[in-house]
């Protein structure tokens, strides 16, 4: 480049501006490099893989670390299948399934309910955790045939599945009976990837996809059609057909399954409390108990436990209360539950192993 | 226009391009001033019609009638306009709920809209006929008024500026450029901080005890009482310190708003450092005008009841909002009946004794918050009648109170630390000596501009992202 051209690029963009631009650029390292040390400690998560067994739709990296503060305080180590345990059980005789509420990445490992359920049944059944986040209830439900096939040499006794809702409508029904679900990843680009290196960048990616675009990008008016829509009431037909479909693989495998269901709180301004999604669970209830399904509904234990131990079953001290993943108190409940469901069953008949 | 938005941060960069190139390019010294006022009004207009067209209509309505009523002279017109559109909008149902079955009219109820930052402009309009009739501004053009009536960053929610301030930065050449981003920009996200880390963090806790208090045990009701004023501070202040910082931006020095009001030694002191543009203003155009202490004291302490409770009223259109100003007003009153008889100013004070009058202030100050955010009489009783009777409950003890506790205590410390020591002998030792500070670094320097962004990054990071209004912004 000759002199002239130099001259007239710097009349343009002046040096100092150049030079500005290029100290803001290495300060903006410096600082993501700080910010990230500082996500190490608050918020690190790593990224969803596929499951290669696809008894989930993807599990986290073999001996993955994680620590969260934003939601709870709790950090541990995946196992080396990529789920929420010490270590992995091939043979388990109790196995969780569910979703983020079971993966328990919001509390500590020895307090959630899968450990705590070992704990109480004293060694006497090996109990696995396959808990994993965006997991609902109909996802479960779709797995179970394939979960059962997992372990078709040595079925576990008890398949525990996690719900926080009983609405089952006809489109679910359908698409579970049908096996029209299929898991499809999408594979991560090379920005996502990049950005995964990075953790400060990986979390504000996270935090500006989950609500922070919200904030800076502020619909103007709500639509009007933008309110809750509740689904339609989901009828005992819509139980009916699909406990049957897991009561007919469940039996053929000789396992008992058990949905343990923990509605979320509302607090009353009288100081009581209720539950969402109340007027469903009677026919939620009815068609498993039809099916040799057992329910277990934490409705009650919940309301006790508020009024007699002023606690709640969800939420945390860094966030609001009735609201968000299963507490300590709502595992320990959720324990104490299925440890008499298991005991009732002990009474019955022998344990098998 | 949210100040919480991109589309705030696009206009208040278009505004400072353009009167910058104004600035560059114009030569002409009449044509210059001009074109920047036209930039501020249109900018200003744009602002207010993105909310909703009608308000910008109700605007330039109030600004050709203080217009008018400065340039005939007509000032009790002009006052009483402006106060009749601020009743309408705001106190018609209120006064309709409240009086219509007394005096026996059959008037009903209105579906009326409360336009945004209705008190604020319309005291803005006050101030400016009053300052034209006290001969401390001269009668201005219908553009200079309405640059000062729209002004974007205050228009909202303050703070309030005296029309004569305001005009003279107008006719001034104010500094635009570096500086002027360097330190609006920090300034900015100093607010951005206090509003959407720990303000919006601190809803989450207020807004599900207020609601449901019975539920919670006495210690998180007295906590979220405690809470609220962290709140309601860490929001309004958080909110000026945004429209400060973006009046900075390009070029104009809006006033103060607050000053470490949790350090006052009492009520006096705490009006001195609460909502200072507004206490000023409530000073000069209604306690000064009605006499103020110069009537003798029955008539002093009067006045400033009435003042107090006409603060109140003009907080919202609610009994609760007039009771808490009747509160403050009579702390106002029983603090000075104190400094009478025991002289308190005039002596030195032991830390203890400093310790426990700013104790003494904050608790007040929780108590009449408690009246001022619950909404009904019911419901703050219920409030107060839970912390008291030490029933059990859900127990919350929520960790951003006490970040947010810390963060203050620690501002504070700082402001301490850096207040320099008065030079001479201090005349009134019932005051604080803190004066709080914007932290603005020069980021021309590296390590400088690194803790900037590394701030910036913490407040992605930790923000709620529900994100709540600004209390102040119903007003």
């Amino acid at each position: 480049m000759s002199n002239c051209k130099l001259q007239t690029v710097s009349k343009v963009f002046p040096m100092r501006f150049v030079r500005y631009a290029i100290k803001f650029l290495a300060a903006g390292a410096t600082a993501l490099f700080i910010l990230s040390v500082f996500t190490c400690l608050y918020n690190y998560i790593p990224l969803h893989i596929p499951n290669g067994e696809q008894t989930t739709d993807y599990v986290w990296p073999s001996n993955s670390p994680w620590i969260l503060l934003t939601e709870g305080f709790s950090w541990g180590r995946m196992d080396e299948k990529g789920f929420n345990n010490p270590r992995a059980i091939p043979d388990p005789d109790i196995l969780f399934m569910g979703s983020s509420h079971m993966e328990a990445k919001n509390v500590m490992r020895n307090e959630n309910a899968c450990t705590l359920l070992g704990q109480a049944l004293k060694g006497r059944y090996k109990v696995y955790n396959i808990g994993m986040s965006g997991h609902t209830f109909s996802k479960v439900c779709h797995y179970i045939p394939a979960v059962l096939r997992k372990y078709k040499d040595k079925q576990p006794a008890f398949l525990m599945i996690e719900t926080s809702s009983v609405a089952v409508t006809d489109k679910m029904v359908d698409d579970i009976l049908r096996d029209k679900y299929q898991y499809r990843p999408k594979p991560h680009g090379v920005g996502v990837k990049l950005l995964q290196v990075i953790p400060a960048a990986s979390f504000l990616y996270r935090r500006w996809e989950n609500g922070l675009k919200k904030v800076f990008i502020p619909a103007k008016k709500e639509a009007a059609s933008s309110g809750a829509v509740r689904q339609s009431s989901p009828s005992s037909q819509n139980c009916g057909r699909l406990f049957s479909h897991l009561a007919a693989a469940a039996s053929k495998n000789g396992v008992k399954i058990v949905i343990f269901y923990h509605p979320k709180e509302i607090f009353l301004a009288d100081g009581s409390i209720t539950f969402l999604e109340k007027e469903w669970t009677g026919a939620f209830a009815d068609a498993a108990k039809q099916n040799g399904i057992i329910f277990v509904d934490m409705s009650k234990s919940f309301e006790k436990m508020f009024y007699e131990e002023h606690h709640s079953a969800h939420g945390f001290m860094n966030g609001k209360l009735g609201r968000g993943h299963l507490n300590k108190y709502g595992h320990r409940a959720v324990a104490k539950e299925l440890e008499k469901v298991i005991a009732a069953s002990e009474g019955k008949k022998s344990p098998c192993r | 226009m949210p100040l919480i938005s991109f589309v705030y941060f696009g206009l208040t960069a278009a505004v400072f391009c353009a009167l910058f190139a104004v600035r560059k390019l114009v030569g002409a010294p009449g044509r210059k001033k001009l074109l920047e006022k036209l930039i501020l009004l249109i900018s200003s207009c744009i602002f207010l019609g993105y909310a909703d067209i009608r308000f910008l209509l109700l605007l330039m309505l109030l600004t050709f009638s203080s217009f008018a009523a400065a340039k005939t002279k007509r000032y009790g017109l002009g006052i009483f306009a402006a106060l009749a559109m601020l009743f309408f909008f705001k106190y018609y149902n209120f006064f309709v709920e409240s009086f219509s079955p007394l005096i026996g009219t059959d008037l009903v109820l209105k579906n009326i809209l409360l336009p945004l930052g209705i008190s604020f402009y319309t005291f803005s309009a006050v101030s400016y006929i009053m300052d034209v009739r006290n001969g401390k501004t001269a009668c201005r053009s219908l553009l200079d008024l309405g640059v000062y009536l729209t002004f974007f960053p205050k228009l909202t929610s303050g703070p309030i500026q005296k029309s004569r301030s305001f005009f003279e930065q107008l006719d001034s050449d104010r500094k635009l450029g570096w500086l002027s981003i360097s330190e609006g920009i920090q300034i900015f996200v100093f607010g951005l901080f206090k509003k959407i880390v720990i303000a919006d963090r601190l809803a989450v806790f207020v807004d599900q005890v207020y609601a449901t208090p019975a539920v919670f045990g006495s210690f998180t009701v007295l906590l979220a009482a405690a809470a609220y004023s962290l709140q309601i501070y860490f929001d309004f202040s958080g909110y000026s310190d945004m429209a400060i910082g973006s009046a900075r931006i390009i070029g104009f020095k809006l006033p103060r708003n607050f000053n470490l009001p949790y350090v006052s030694h009492n009520v006096t002191e705490f009006w001195k450092r609460w909502h200072i543009t507004l206490s000023s203003c409530l000073q000069e155009y209604l306690y000064f005008p009605l006499g103020g202490s110069r009537k003798g004291t029955a008539r002093a302490y009067f006045n400033l009841m009435l003042t107090m409770l006409l603060c109140g009223l003009w907080h919202g259109a609610d009994w609760t909002y007039i009771f808490w100003g009747g509160l403050n007003g009579l702390a106002l009153v029983v603090h000075k009946l104190w400094v009478s008889v025991t002289k308190s100013p005039e002596k030195a004070h032991s830390k203890l004794s400093a310790f426990l009058s700013i104790s003494a202030t904050f608790v007040f100050v929780t108590c009449s918050w408690i009246f001022f955010r619950a909404g009904s009489f019911s419901k703050a009783q219920e409030i107060i009648s839970r912390i008291l009777s030490f029933k059990p409950g859900l127990e919350q003890p929520y960790l951003w109170f006490w970040f947010a506790a810390a963060v203050l205590l620690a501002g504070t410390i700082a402001a301490y630390r850096r207040t320099p020591e008065p030079a001479e002998p201090v005349k009134k030792h019932n005051f604080s000596r803190i004066d709080g500070f914007y932290p603005v670094l020069d980021l021309r320097r590296f390590w400088n501009l690194v803790i900037f962004l590394v701030f910036c990054g913490l407040i992605l990071c930790l923000a709620q992202t529900g994100g709540s209004p600004f209390i102040y912004g119903k007003y």
